[in-house]
């Protein structure tokens, strides 16, 4: 209203804040984009609906009409642009395109559905409209967009509507609604028209309703093939013991997919059946199938403990690539059903088989080492001899893990290997079997070696097996060997050197590891270093001290110190000391200006406050109405956890 | 013999699915006309049913694509939608679909509908491009 | 180093959604936790939230940088789904020629990570004999892997696609690497670029092809419609969009058109 009146009086555009955030287009420039629309050429009208998107309801209309124009992408932009502006205006003049040709339908249908919950509102009375589609229409969108604040509307629809497809549509949303009150209705619509029908199972099946298993156990008994096959599906999904005689019985009679599907619904509620033909209609389930059904059977395969599936398993599970994402979630169920399976020979058959896929024996690696299955040790032990570059690299991690010292040899020649994973597991390997022997080798190796991880595994093992004193020679090495030595040892006299070498990462390396090690001589080290000139130094020394929980007296000065970071452990390391007496120091830093100092601050009051049984509210709530909305976030946690 | 089912609702592509695979057909689904084309491109396909109301690519649009493109037009294209109105109809049919039901089909129309077509294909010599 | 807790998780998450359009899903969380280990150690951080500190208030896009290293995935190899290239190089390159007089085109691969796609293009070309100009961009949005492609010495595992006279022609074997050839390397530059970065994305125009191969699988639904309308506006009229072959635009946008070739989809801007 002041807008309008401003407007009126001064006569200057007045600029118009938009619903994206940040985006801002003055009243002249909307004007010049709507003109654009009309341009003759396509990449301007393009642009121009595509600049629209971050203007007001005036630019609604002529998107609308845009969305007729004969060029796709403009078409797309200015759906786009009418799903940004968004709003209850949009979706109330986008609804009329509902009565439309198909192609303007179908596009509403996309801008009302991403629109969301205002469209809403708006759909409720075109329940009662005259046209059978829009009704279907409106009811598909409350789906699409998954909210409804008139449920008992759809259960009329379903109960009254003259037409099949709305009463199934109805039916439908019902149960994507999860609407417990409408069971009786949908129990009824089990015996409407089979369109009906099939949705009402498929709404029960979203609900759960335990009750509401025998009424659907009636349909197994349909003259209607697909009645019967997605009853026994819905009884499947939803999971109840209760349903095992039903299926049971039904397993037994069937023939064919039905007899397939009963079983797979057995699985999935648990229930494993034995009978001569199990075993090959789940092998061929599991071949047959689409990943989801065939963790299924997976399931039941399992159950029977039935070896001889092994083979197939893993040969179509070998077709997986695991740099797919979903692809690598699937090998890692199948890797976790399959622990489950005793099934040591059939796991070394599948080693020794020419024909199996490299992923197929990579993965039946993979199982033998977390069965720890040791009888599979001299087909590994042959496998790794073999250049087959995951196969080989599984082999030789798994024989780490598994065997040690009876393949020692093996590790030594696989040092040589041109793989540097394989050469990095057996440098874990000759660490873990402890023999002082390999040192000199190490030490060769390290000099020639170009892999920093490879490297690091090798200071590690020669670590490990007790040879620290080969490090006591420390100009030898370069900087960065210097800095996992220093990661990894725990001997002070080599630490202390270290702390003084002239890379500044090395010297950080080693100030970590003081803070695992208790005594005077490594806090010393670190309280001297909190007066070092480099705030990195300074804020590693307070992260160790941190580890030792005490010296408050010299980490509060630290809370002065110029670099913010340094700011941030001095306030960790005092929280972690949970001593009381340095809450004081620390509630000070809760009025910083910098966001991270404060959230830390928060932290550590609430840490010794918790340790201490003693009550900060008055101190949190005033940050409850603080204008950084990640330190109101902080604050309301820590109340929560006080109230 | 494969079929392509086309339909936004998976509730349909399911029972459409299933009529199918009782009648012994091979089934691949598609969400929308692109999507449809995209398998297409993967599969090769006897005959499509295709609903008319879809996002991104209406039943319509898939049908005048289909006919345009020469590797393409030679696959008989059922609609099978919720659409009554026979102006709807009429434009389906004019852009080159064989035939076109109303929704709720039963399992017997499909497969009548589905027979009828491929006997008039073979008739006229064969479909394979 | 403590666990990575379900809070930071999912402040990185949004974190690095914002910036690039990659999603990482809850049950990725114990890959961004894995990855994430070896930088934290490299900063002499404490743990996954000093990090997140230093990535919301740290001031310095070098961060950033290094954790699109980290988080991208970029296992890919030469000749990679080749039946999208045959329709490239056989029936897409002469349309794009005998149209524009024959005189340039310009092809873009896009997330390209250690520049196999965009050398096998060049590759192609120059296989074929094309006097016409030939530009051809690789880009991706981490510097680490750009610089790599730039090196352009590859292993046998990269290779292993490669056809035997491609192999011989274009590659010197050195020790058990291979290097390709400088008359391909000269073909071929590499760009950083983010695919949801607006600014950047409309400095690039006028491609006749763009590859955008199995990096959408990374986004949701929403970054996928913001990237790929990106990429429309990228092309000349008329040019081609190619996506992954496990890949589909069926719910993401309908402003290209669909054309099959030889069983496999491009997509058309009209």
């Amino acid at each position: 209203m002041q807008k309008k009146a401003l407007k009126k009086f001064f006569k200057i555009p007045i600029i118009v804040y938009t619903h994206y955030s940040g985006g801002v287009i003055l009243g002249r420039n909307i004007l010049r984009l709507i003109r654009k629309l009309s341009d003759n050429n396509d990449s301007q009208r393009r642009s121009a609906a595509e600049a629209l998107s971050k203007a007001d309801e005036r630019a609604v209309y002529p998107l609308i009409k845009a969305l007729r124009d004969n060029n796709a992408g403009v078409q797309d932009s200015a759906m786009r642009s009418l799903i940004s502006i968004g709003g209850e205006t949009t979706a109330y003049m986008v609804l009329p395109l509902l009565r439309e040709d198909s192609f303007l339908r179908n596009t509403a249908m996309i801008i009302l559905k991403e629109i969301g919950y205002e469209t809403v509102p708006l759909l409720k009375h075109l329940l009662k409209d005259k046209d059978d589609d829009v009704r279907k229409f409106a009811i598909d969108l409350l789906i699409d967009i998954n909210h409804c604040d008139y449920l008992d509307d759809l259960i009329i629809l379903l109960q009254e509507d003259k037409n099949v497809n709305v009463r199934a549509s109805a039916t439908k949303a019902l149960g994507v609604f999860m609407y417990e009150k409408a069971i009786p209705q949908l129990t009824a619509a089990l015996h409407d028209d089979e369109w009906v029908s099939f949705s009402a199972l498929e709404a029960l099946s979203m609900i759960k309703d335990e009750s509401t298993i025998s009424s659907i156990a009636t349909l197994l008994n349909s003259n209607s093939e697909t009645l019967r096959y997605n009853a026994i599906e819905t009884l499947g999904k939803m999971g109840f013991s209760s349903s095992e005689k039903y299926l049971l019985k039904h397993f037994s009679k069937a023939k064919g997919y039905e007899k397939t599907a009963s079983l797979k619904s057995l699985l999935q509620i648990g229930a494993v059946p034995t009978g001569p033909d199990v075993k090959d209609i789940l092998i061929d389930f599991y071949i047959n199938s689409d990943w989801e059904d065939r963790l299924i059977a997976l399931k039941g395969i399992v159950g029977l403990q039935d070896s001889g599936a092994l083979p197939v398993i893993l040969d179509i599970a070998g077709s997986l690539d695991p740099s797919v994402p979903n692809e690598m979630d699937i090998l890692v169920a199948i890797k976790e059903s399959l622990m489950g399976f005793d099934c040591a020979k059939a796991l070394i058959d599948i080693l020794n088989d020419p024909n199996a896929k490299y992923r197929a024996k990579t993965i039946a690696i993979e199982i033998i080492e977390a069965q720890n299955c040791r009888d599979a040790i001299p087909h590994l032990i042959k496998l790794s001899e073999i250049n087959l570059r995951d196969v080989k690299r599984a082999s030789i991690k798994t024989l780490k893990e598994i065997n040690g010292n009876d393949s020692r040899q093996l590790f030594m020649d696989a040092l040589n290997d041109e793989d540097g994973h394989v050469r990095k597991h057996a440098v874990a390997a000759l660490g873990n079997i402890g023999d002082k022997t390999v040192v000199k080798t190490l030490l060769k190796l390290l000099n020639k070696e170009i892999y920093e991880d490879v490297k690091e595994e090798i200071v590690k093992a020669i670590l490990t097996v007790g040879s620290e004193k080969v490090f006591s020679r420390l100009n030898e090495f370069e900087p960065r060997l210097k800095e996992f030595i220093a990661k990894h040892t725990t001997d002070l006299e080599i630490l202390n050197r270290l702390a003084e070498d002239d890379d500044i990462n090395v010297r950080l390396s080693a100030l970590l590891s003081f803070g695992s090690i208790e005594g005077e001589r490594a806090s010393e080290k670190l309280i001297s270093a909190l007066k070092d000139e480099n705030a990195e130094i300074r804020k590693t020394a307070l992260m160790s001290l941190s580890e030792q929980r005490c010296f408050l007296d010299s980490i509060k000065p630290m809370l002065n110190d110029s670099d913010m970071w340094v700011r941030l452990y001095a306030i960790k390391a005092l929280g972690n000391s949970k001593d009381p007496s340095a809450l004081e120091s620390i509630v000070t830093m809760l009025k910083s200006s910098e966001i991270p100092v404060v959230l830390s601050a928060i932290d550590a009051v609430s840490l010794i406050a918790s340790y201490n049984d003693i009550d900060i509210s008055n101190i949190i709530s005033p940050l409850l109405n603080h204008k950084e909305s990640a330190i109101r976030q902080r604050a309301e946690d820590k109340m929560g956890g006080i109230l | 013999m494969k079929i392509l089912v086309v339909d936004d609702c998976q509730t349909t592509r399911k029972i459409l699915g299933l009529y199918l695979k009782s009648k012994g057909f091979d089934v691949v689904a598609a969400e929308n006309g692109l999507d449809a084309i995209e398998k297409l491109a993967s599969h090769d396909v006897n005959l499509i049913m295709s609903d008319l109301n879809m996002p991104y690519m209406d039943g319509i649009e898939l049908v005048k694509n289909l006919k345009a493109d020469p590797n393409l037009s030679h696959i008989p294209i059922l609609m099978v939608t919720t659409e009554a109105d026979p102006e709807e109809k009429q434009k389906a049919m004019d852009a080159g679909a064989s035939a076109y039901l109303v929704k709720p089909v039963s399992a017997e129309t499909v497969s009548i509908n589905i027979k009828e077509i491929l006997k008039e294909i073979f008739k006229k010599g064969g479909s394979n491009a | 180093m403590k666990e990575l807790q379900d809070a930071t998780f999912k402040q990185l998450r949004d974190f690095i959604y914002e910036k690039s359009g990659i999603y990482i899903a809850d049950s990725k969380k114990y890959l961004l936790e894995n990855r994430l280990i070896k930088r934290i150690q490299e900063k002499k951080l404490a743990g996954y939230e000093d990090y997140l500190y230093l990535l919301l208030y740290g001031n310095s896009t070098d961060e950033l940088i290094r954790l699109f290293d980290i988080v991208t995935t970029n296992e890919t190899f030469f000749f990679r789904e080749s039946q999208q290239l045959d329709v490239f190089i056989d029936h897409l390159v002469p349309s794009i020629l005998k149209k524009q007089g024959a005189k340039d085109i310009s092809v873009w691969s896009a997330a390209c990570s250690t520049g196999e796609e965009p050398y096998t293009l060049a590759m192609l070309l120059l296989e074929k004999g094309y006097s016409v100009k030939k530009e051809i961009v690789g880009s991706d949005i981490s510097n680490a892997t750009l610089e790599s492609a730039k090196n352009a010495v590859y292993n046998s595992y990269s290779i292993r696609n490669v056809p035997m006279q491609f192999l011989k022609k274009y590659f010197k074997p050195n020790g058990q690497n291979y290097e390709l050839a400088p008359m391909v390397r000269s073909t071929v530059k590499f760009m950083n670029v983010n695919l949801m970065d607006d600014k950047k994305m409309k400095l690039v125009s006028g491609k006749d092809v763009i590859f955008c191969r199995n990096v959408l699988i990374y986004f949701d639904d929403k970054s996928k419609k913001k990237a790929v309308s990106l990429l429309y506006d990228c092309l000349k009229p008329g040019g081609y969009l190619l996506i992954g072959l496990s890949e589909s635009l069926h719910n993401v946008t309908r402003a290209f058109k669909p054309v099959v070739i030889n069983k496999v989809v491009v997509y058309q801007r009209m």
